[in-house]
């Protein structure tokens, strides 16, 4: 069934009341029934924490299932607890789980560097803007976004030194040397209550598009956020369908940290905890998306950062046993 | 442990001088393993070596991306490649090709301490680091350009998360440099050792300035007088009296098992499971990171009434073998 979205209306102890939409497929709107399905008492009584994003992820609404007295959507969502939807009827042998390659790299940048960036950051404060909404889910992600930022010399600074790696950073994942397209830049603020829900940056592998997500973390230090960890999913494969399997990787967003891995893994930011609301003391993040060239096209000039050079040359697209 | 480490791509004129070096190192007594990483294309021969593990790395002499040839690229390059495949927690000496060790260095360095050897000649100016303004370019690609440049030049003893943390800017600087510096104006040592004090002032790395000239005799200081050792380090490899002082230790992660008379070793190199023949099962079953390949040699010749001299040889080649697969280091012990 294809996800809608619902408006919630929350009733919470004192009186408090807040509206806001949600889709009726989001894993808060699920902990919410359980939630209130667990105050009579005959499913686990933990109490559960909940963070959801207002007014397009400026504010977020904090609050325990204690806390909550009823709600109400509209329209009506009926679940069934007692019946779990079931899982579709495949022999398990045909489905293999796959743990996707990634590579972390701390101290990316010089010291001058990452002072340099966080401060380039914090003067752009007015030019963030909300995170764009993907496929016309709201509530799929929350996040500030800098547009432009690829042109920034700081965008450049980081390109460089990522090409630079590039190589070594093919090896580490498994994968063949490839000439590079393009390479996309986006730089990110990440307050209180933010999150971005799982997804994938690409959804075919070795296509003319996005094949390597690169994030680079900074913050202010020591970091004034808890949460905000980078889960990569493991992949279920089936025939030729790829779809999230529950295990996954889960990485901190440490200051000067890389994380690389294939654009068609899915992930997830998890959502941030960062009391003072503060912009300076949010956690930043570069993405850096590389294209691959499809075909080996002798022409195409695709740069190193602001070098603009030609592609890497012939000797490494030999593979073992290849004559050069 | 102290990897002792030279970047020589596969040619004849790398093999004399890394030869020399090879031998240099066991007359020298330098503690730990020699490790010579060797630039070539798939498919390629890697050269051999009585002493040095050789190790593949891509070739980096004409750059990926400035279509530039320039040998110095291959340092910074075949060093992070290895790094990034073998995780070191140890102190790295890197030796310049061509250069001959006199005496041991064998003092360990740890995370922030490193060494390297003065260079008095850094050029100055009123360019960016105080760099004559030849270097101009750089003021675009550096953030902070006031930075005071260590006065240093190979040889260099750092330790290995530092090197991880240095090679990649090292080796864009020296892409940068090459780019977009007047080369003709620039000595051709220069971009590789204007580009590692660079990368060591903006990663916070000291790099403090020492002489090792009692230890080291450099390339350009006529290290080819030392050519008329080969014919006795020839002699002495073919004796086997080199690999006395060399200690076979299995390499973390190995996973061994024994059924009946067979030894089957998991490594993690591509050579993945393989099984030992009884020869070599012995020899593998002494490789306790505490005897030395005499010892082994010894122990076996008592055990099955050999001659010590015809053991010697299969047992040097049984270690060179497992050391070649990745089931063991080869460390030298200290006199």
């Amino acid at each position: 069934m294809e996800a809608t979205q619902i408006e919630l209306r929350l009733l919470l102890e004192g009186g408090r009341t807040e509206t806001l939409q949600i889709a009726s497929d989001a894993k808060e709107l699920s902990q919410l029934f359980k939630a209130v399905r667990s105050r009579s008492g005959d499913v686990d009584p933990d109490e559960q924490f909940f963070q959801l994003p207002l007014d397009g992820g400026r504010e977020s609404l904090n609050f325990s299932s204690h806390q909550l007295v009823a709600f109400t959507t509209r329209p009506p969502v009926l679940v069934n607890f007692e019946k779990p939807e079931p899982i579709a009827s495949v022999p398990a042998a045909s489905i293999k789980v796959h743990r996707p390659p990634c590579m972390v790299i701390d101290n990316f940048l010089g010291q001058h560097e990452l002072a340099d960036i966080l401060a380039y950051a914090l003067k752009q404060e007015e030019d963030f803007d909300a995170g764009t909404v993907i496929k016309g889910e709201k509530m799929h992600r929350q996040n500030l976004v800098i547009l432009g930022f690829a042109n920034a010399a700081h965008s450049r600074l980081l390109c460089n030194r990522l090409l630079t790696w590039l190589p070594f950073i093919l090896q580490k994942l498994g994968m063949t040397p490839f000439p590079v397209k393009q390479v996309e830049s986006q730089l990110t603020a990440s307050n209180d209550g933010h999150y971005y829900r799982a997804h994938r940056d690409a959804y075919k592998a070795n296509a003319d598009h996005r094949t390597l997500t690169c994030v680079y973390y900074f913050s202010k230090q020591p970091a004034q956020f808890t949460g905000g960890g980078l889960r990569i999913y493991d992949s279920r494969l089936q025939g030729g369908a790829r779809s999230q399997a529950e295990t996954f990787q889960l990485l901190q967003p440490r200051a000067n940290r890389m994380v690389v891995f294939p654009s068609e893994s899915f992930h997830e930011l998890l959502p941030i905890r960062c009391p003072s609301g503060k912009f300076e003391d949010s956690r930043f993040a570069v993405t850096n998306w590389i294209w691959k060239q499809p075909a080996h096209d002798a022409g195409a000039a695709h740069g190193w950062g602001h070098l603009h050079c030609s592609r890497p040359h012939d000797q490494w697209f030999y593979s073992s046993g290849e004559s050069p | 442990m102290i990897f002792t480490t030279f970047v020589a791509p596969r040619g004849d004129d790398d093999q004399w001088q890394s030869e020399l070096l090879e031998y240099s190192w066991a007359q020298s007594g330098q503690p730990g393993e020699l490790v010579r990483l060797v630039g070539i294309r798939p498919g390629q021969d890697l050269p051999k070596h009585a002493l040095a593990r050789t190790e593949p790395t891509l070739l980096w002499t004409k750059h990926p991306y400035i279509d530039d040839s320039y040998p110095g690229y291959n340092v910074p390059a075949g060093l992070l490649e290895w790094l990034n495949r073998e995780a070191l927690d140890a102190t790295v000496l890197l030796l310049e090709i061509g250069s001959v060790l006199k005496a041991p260095l064998a003092t360990e360095v740890g995370p922030g301490s490193a060494m390297a050897q003065t260079w008095e000649q850094l050029p100055s100016g009123e360019g960016p680091f105080g760099l004559p303004t030849v270097y101009d370019p750089l003021r675009a690609y550096c953030v902070n350009r006031e930075l005071s440049l260590p006065q240093v030049q190979l040889p260099l003893m750092i330790h290995s998360s530092d090197l991880y943390t240095l090679c990649p800017r090292w080796l864009e600087l020296m892409g940068l440099i090459r780019a977009t510096v007047d080369t003709n104006a620039v000595p051709p040592s220069h971009p590789l050792r204007v580009a590692l004090a660079i990368a060591a002032a903006e990663y916070d790395i000291a790099l403090s300035a020492t002489d090792f000239s009692d230890q080291v005799i450099a390339a350009e200081d006529g290290g080819r007088q030392f050519i008329a050792y080969t014919d006795r380090f020839e002699q002495e490899r073919a004796a086997g009296a080199h690999l006395s002082s060399l200690r076979p230790k299995p390499k973390p992660g190995v996973r061994q098992a024994r059924v009946v008379d067979q030894w089957y070793l998991e490594l993690s190199s591509p050579y993945g499971l393989i099984n030992l023949n009884v020869s070599a099962g012995a020899i593998w079953s002494l490789c306790d990171g505490e005897r030395s390949l005499q010892d082994i040699t010894e122990a076996l010749a008592q055990q099955y009434q050999l001659p010590i001299d015809t053991l010697s040889a299969d047992v040097s080649q049984a270690a060179m073998m497992l050391r070649t697969m990745g089931a063991i280091n080869l460390e030298r012990v200290l006199p």
